[in-house]
């Protein structure tokens, strides 16, 4: 029957140079609007960039590398180092965290795998503000982790826990851990259980098993967690905002103060199109590495 | 009768730089039921789609009642197709499946229910109407398709394998129906199949097709028992291709020398004798079940055993036949003396040995 | 042996369900909160939701951001669907490109995407306030339209379309008849996931609205930063409510439940 498919799939290009007429019509608005309202401004950011910021508000329309010298700076660099730093360690908590979750459900019997799926999505899908605002309750000085603290005699004072650098860490980890762990479940979800048994029956011990065939075939999923967890961690400065209440500085910090406050536009450009950079290299990546196109788990 | 309704005129057909079609023309008579045979991939789709409008040739002519359609949309040409997955609507149930041609040309809503109802009674779905494609059986779907297609009363209509997906049982059920359902419209029919049971049960006239080219064109008598090339013969019915050297014909019978292993014999045709002259090479196509073997040397092939099977009721023998190949014989019956190593003689009636053209890379269809 | 492997991996996955859904239930039970501090627990109350209804910025806050959900994802699922459809039988060069340049708003993070925009409305002259947030929300909305539609066309069977060709559909005709319900879960569900990233949007809202048009998210966040009064807990609460109605509901349109992503 491939015959027959491949008949079909080729038909598919033949019928094409009769029919396409006004297909066009349906992909104008995609094209307008991509073309319109994500590529043109983005090119203008990349434009914007290279400008010069006027002396009391606004940009001079003059070329300068002025902004990307800026960030070389130490006080920049360390904020670009600070971002990555906690990029890094939240990008691995959750794929140590999330990694297990993802795989034990996966196993799981199917009436109960869907069950468990709604409970991850749910608080995905509550508001990210309404979380992290409970987080504040939790964290704040004598708030509820406190009196448990101390109820326990764990500690005799309260932490001061809110606006402090693990509670950013702990707000970035657990606003991306559904990435991971739905990313994960769905490459261990489609993977063939009778390698692990064919490895398994040819004398591998389960960890050796695990290490080489499970880790191997879920490689796709682990990349596709990382990606979507490292790239949107560099830019949730409302987190650091929030939980962090000024004391931690990420590159998307440093962003919205030079829109906001400092007002220095081209600055701010430069410094996205440096994190748009990363960002693609890191897509990039992911594409060459895992050979997918699409991130796993994205849908 | 003998009106033409559809004319192929030299179509080609190329995907992605292979051929598919290679200059096919074809005169379909009306109320034929003819059947385009052959292996997956052998062009028999593309034919269909572009005789359906769903595919257009690069070159060549479709000709329906004699008005050139080739490059007339799906939806305005009077031929109807019947899918191979059926492609039934799988959101609509089965009244508004049969009933959509009609929908799409207006047709008055009163009108529409009473020849639903008369394809459905056509088709023995009666009370069917609000069943959902998903709620039926292979075999209920095929005949929807069918209903569905047939209702909009095609000059032609076209059938893709339709009962490739169905049970053994099911399909030959279904080829007794296919069959009245046809006699009783009259219509046209141009089925599509790859197996030759189907297609020598149910055809006016079979069309055997290999790598985008008509191997034979001929009744289901033709095909079976006059094959023209080892291709067709191989692939309607299984049969054996034995070449040798042409000795002389006498009375009408061919006798030809099989290099160290004997002498077979041939029915030499009024019409190919011009062509057939003493030491040429020649090829035979002989069909299993009409070979006898013998243990005692006589006239024929002196072939060993190799191994003999059971399949279906019938005892199979394979022999060495050196370079000709493994020859297989087939007989009903699951008693033989006969063991592996042992000598046989192989021979058979003249009429059952048939010259055929040989078709180079044959063995791959085997 | 294989028992008590079971039984760890149950016990891990619902201590990290527990500690998942730990700030939204805090969020909850302090809405019925009896006092404005969450310092001692004074008893169970529904004065909150009470106050909630009748402050006029915070409903109106909740309208604004509800018309702009629903006008991103309507916008987004014509734009999505017809794109999808339309991209699946077109066969220019251009396709690529603009099929990954359209998905850039969602894999960008978003703060580059709010800088993107207000850079460039700003640049273009157009007034800030909802005509922005709409086209900025309907930019990220589309991808989800779009994916969701597109891996739902890959499972529809080609042959759907041509038979209804065959039985004499125009192309128009095949789209609302045969594709359009057919992929119509998709669109949906691909909708509702649109429109619940829209509502719960600050980052690229805070960046391109105006002085006068308050979306929910961005006045929580003031608020957060600020100070909160527990009619946000009320509001969350009821938002949480509705989410549930949503989630239930793009479940039973699609058989895979959408995440966010």
């Amino acid at each position: 029957m491939s015959g027959y498919n491949k008949i079909i799939n080729q038909s598919g290009t033949g019928a094409e140079k009769k029919t396409k007429g006004h297909w066009w019509m349906t992909v104008a608005p995609l094209y307008g609007f991509t073309i319109l309202f994500v590529a043109l401004p983005i090119l203008y950011l990349i434009i914007l960039s290279f400008l010069t910021r006027a002396q009391t508000w606004g940009v001079v329309n003059q070329f300068t590398l002025e902004n990307y010298a800026r960030i070389v700076k130490p006080v920049y660099l360390n904020t670009f180092k600070e971002s990555f730093q906690l990029a890094i360690l939240t990008t691995i908590t959750t794929l140590l965290v999330g990694y297990p979750f993802g795989y034990f459900m996966a196993r799981l019997p199917r009436k109960q795998k869907s069950f468990m799926m709604l409970l991850v999505v749910i608080p995905f899908w509550t508001s990210a503000l309404m979380r992290m605002y409970g987080w504040i309750i939790i964290f704040r000085s004598n708030g509820i982790l406190d009196k448990i603290l101390m109820g326990l005699k764990i500690t005799e004072k309260p932490l001061k826990l809110l606006y402090s650098y693990p509670a950013v860490l702990v707000g970035m980890i657990y606003s991306l851990l559904p990435f991971m762990i739905l990313s994960v479940y769905s490459s261990t979800d489609k993977m063939d259980w009778s390698l692990v048994e064919a490895a398994r029956d040819l004398g591998a011990t389960r960890l050796k098993a695990f290490l080489t065939v499970t880790v191997k075939m879920t490689l796709p999923g682990i990349l596709s967690g990382i990606v979507l967890v490292f790239i949107p961690s560099m830019g949730l400065f409302f987190i650091a905002d929030i939980l962090g209440g000024g004391k931690v500085m990420l590159v998307g910090n440093l962003i919205q103060n030079q829109l906001q406050s400092g007002r220095d536009w081209p600055f701010a450009a430069a410094l996205s199109v440096v994190l748009m950079i990363f960002t693609s290299i890191m897509i990039w990546l992911y594409r060459k590495l895992s050979g997918v196109k699409d991130l796993e788990g994205l849908l | 009768m003998s009106e033409i309704i559809l004319e192929l005129d030299g179509i080609k057909k190329c995907f992605d730089e292979t051929d598919v079609l290679k200059g096919i023309s074809l005169s379909i008579e009306k109320g034929e039921f003819i059947t385009f045979l052959g292996a997956s991939g052998c062009g028999k789709t593309t034919t269909l789609r572009i005789i359906a409008g769903l595919e257009q040739p690069d070159e060549g002519h479709v000709r329906l009642n004699g008005r050139d359609v080739t490059d007339l949309e799906p939806n305005k040409r009077n031929v109807n197709t019947v899918f191979q997955n059926y492609a039934l609507f799988p959101h609509m149930d089965v009244y508004s499946n049969v009933a959509y041609g009609l929908k799409l040309k207006k047709v008055e809503k009163r009108e529409i229910a009473r020849r639903v109802e008369e394809m459905l009674e056509l088709v023995q779905l009666s009370g069917y109407e609000k069943r959902m494609p998903s709620e039926l059986s292979g075999g209920q779907r095929q005949r929807v398709a069918i209903a569905r297609a047939v209702i909009n009363n095609p000059q032609v209509l076209l059938l893709d394998e339709p009962l490739g997906a169905l049970d053994l049982q099911l399909r030959r059920q279904m080829q007794v129906e296919l069959k009245r359902i046809q006699k009783s419209l009259g219509i046209t029919f141009i089925y599509i199949t790859h197996d030759q049971e189907e297609a020598l049960n149910m055809s006016d006239r079979i069309v055997v097709m290999r790598e985008g080219r008509f191997q034979q064109i001929g009744t289901p008598n033709q095909v079976y028992y006059h094959p023209r090339t080892s291709y067709v013969a191989r692939f309607v019915g299984t049969a054996n291709i034995i070449t040798g050297r042409l000795e002389e014909i006498r009375e009408g019978i061919a006798w030809i020398a099989v290099e160290g292993k004997g002498e077979i014999c041939a029915l030499a045709e009024e019409g190919q004798l011009p062509w057939l002259t003493p030491g040429q090479e020649v090829h035979v196509a002989v069909r299993g079940e009409n070979m006898t073997l013998h243990r005692e040397p006589g006239k024929g092939l002196r072939l060993p055993v190799i191994e003999k099977s059971f399949a279906g009721g019938m005892l199979r023998i394979s022999l060495d036949g050196g370079e000709l190949g493994e020859l297989i014989s087939s007989r009903q019956g699951i008693d033989s003396s006969f063991g592996p190593g042992d000598l046989v003689t192989v021979s058979w009636e003249p009429d059952q040995g048939v010259f055929v053209d040989l078709e180079e890379a044959d063995e791959r269809i085997q | 042996m294989k028992k008590g492997r079971i039984r760890c991996s149950a016990i891990y996955q619902a201590v990290l369900l527990a500690l998942m859904y730990l700030p939204i239930v805090v969020v909850v039970v302090y809405s019925f909160h009896a006092s404005k501090s969450t310092i001692r627990w004074q008893g169970w109350s529904l004065d909150w939701y009470r106050k909630l209804a009748g402050n006029r910025g915070l409903l109106e806050a909740l309208k604004n951001s509800l018309i702009l959900a629903g006008l991103s994802s309507g916008a987004a699922g014509v734009i999505g669907t017809l794109g999808a459809v339309g991209m699946a039988r077109v066969n220019w060069k251009s396709k690529g490109a603009v099929e990954y340049i359209s998905t850039l708003p969602i894999m960008i993070p978003e703060i580059i995407l709010g800088m993107v925009f207000m850079a460039f409305f700003a640049a273009m002259g157009l007034p800030f306030g909802m005509v922005t947030l709409v086209l900025g929300h309907t930019s990220f909305c589309i991808p989800y339209v779009f994916m969701m539609v597109k891996s739902s066309l890959v499972g529809l069977d080609k042959s759907l379309g041509e038979a209804a060709k065959d039985l004499g559909a125009s192309e128009v005709r095949v789209f609302f008849d045969i594709t359009l319900p057919l992929i119509m879960p998709a669109v949906l569900s691909g909708m509702l996931l649109a429109f619940a990233m829209s509502l719960d949007d600050v980052v690229i809202s805070i960046f391109v609205t105006g002085a006068r048009t308050n979306t929910l998210p961005i006045r929580i966040y003031t608020q957060l930063k600020s100070g909160v009064t527990p009619e946000i807990n009320a509001l969350c609460t009821i938002m949480l409510a509705v989410t549930f109605v949503i989630v239930g509901l793009s479940r039973m349109l699609g058989k895979k439940a959408p995440a966010r992503g």
